[in-house]
């Protein structure tokens, strides 16, 4: 897990995203590794899957405030956008 | 006096905590790690999915005898657009009669492109400019004054853009996308003129549609876990 962190500091979120779900393939209920995951996820702008993470990692850990504050975050600039995002007719 | 600072801190027996408090600040309990990071926004609408985009001379709700309002207009967003996107831009003249004309998909079907999954970039545009009485707050005096600071009504010149737009799809001409936006702004310059206020109005309309269209980043917080 620590690597993943290590790396994602140093802005290699492709090597972070690839520790993070070895620690998943492992400890699928890890909510530490959910949560990394859908931040990596936010960066690379993949809204769906950084949600889904987010969920399952509140799911596991319901009152983490970390997790909750990310999501909050999250879901503000997420949220506000979403209902202008028009699909491709 | 550097030195002198140095040489204290050195004798201080409880420099050595600094080091180890600065790394507690950075996590929390060792699990938790705040970590800046520069996150795309969301984008409204990806531009870039097509092959090219088409800039069509826009519906002018009122001409004005000042300036070419719509040659300005597609002037200006095709060459910010062209400067911006990944994609080739090019201008198309057409003559847009009325509003009705964006429903009318075999219009822009009809629209030559140079390739064929182009975007139209078109809408309606309308300015105005009127002067106003305004309620200021009027600057506080340096001296001493037996009258208290207050408001005043002022005159100030203000002008509007309303600006429609239109992203059209040049294979099955349907609107995809479309937005509302009304720019105001006031000057106090009673010569401002209405040209170089339109330039600052249609400079806060870019500014946001950069904004929707290409997903600019912003510096945000997040706690990764490290346990």
């Amino acid at each position: 897990m620590r690597f993943g962190v290590e790396a994602a500091k140093l802005d290699l979120w492709d090597e972070a995203i690839f520790r993070w779900k070895k620690v998943l393939q492992n400890d699928p209920d890890s909510a530490s590794a959910h949560n990394n995951l859908a931040v990596a996820y936010e960066k690379k702008s993949l809204w769906e899957e950084a949600k889904n993470e987010y969920e399952l990692a509140l799911k596991i850990r319901p009152d983490d405030k970390h997790i909750n504050a990310n999501y909050q975050q999250f879901t503000k600039r997420y949220e506000a956008r979403k209902d202008e995002i028009p699909k491709k007719q | 006096m550097r030195l002198e600072k140095m040489r204290s801190l050195k004798n201080n027996k409880w420099v050595w905590l600094l080091p180890v408090l600065i790394m507690y600040s950075c996590s929390s309990g060792g699990q938790y790690w705040r970590v800046r990071v520069e996150m795309p926004r969301p984008v409204s609408f990806e531009l870039e999915r097509f092959q090219e985009m088409v800039v069509t001379d826009f519906l002018v709700l009122k001409e004005r005898s000042d300036f070419d309002l719509n040659k300005e207009t597609t002037e200006y967003f095709a060459f910010e657009f062209g400067k911006n996107i990944q994609i080739p831009v090019s201008r198309t003249k057409i003559a847009p009669e009325s509003v009705e004309i964006f429903e009318q998909e075999d219009f822009w079907t009809d629209i030559p492109t140079a390739n064929e999954d182009a975007i139209i970039f078109t809408g309606t545009i309308d300015y105005k400019s009127e002067v106003r009485k305004a309620l200021v707050d009027r600057e506080k005096r340096q001296f001493e004054d037996p009258f208290p600071d207050s408001t005043a009504l002022e005159e100030r010149k203000f002008f509007t853009l309303f600006f429609s737009l239109y992203l059209i799809d040049s294979k099955t001409g349907k609107t995809l996308y479309q937005k509302d936006f009304k720019e105001t702004r006031n000057y106090q310059n009673p010569n401002q003129t209405a040209y170089f206020a339109y330039f600052d109005l249609i400079q806060s309309v870019k500014d946001k549609l950069f904004q929707a269209f290409l997903g600019e980043e912003l510096l945000q917080e997040r706690y990764l876990i490290a346990k």
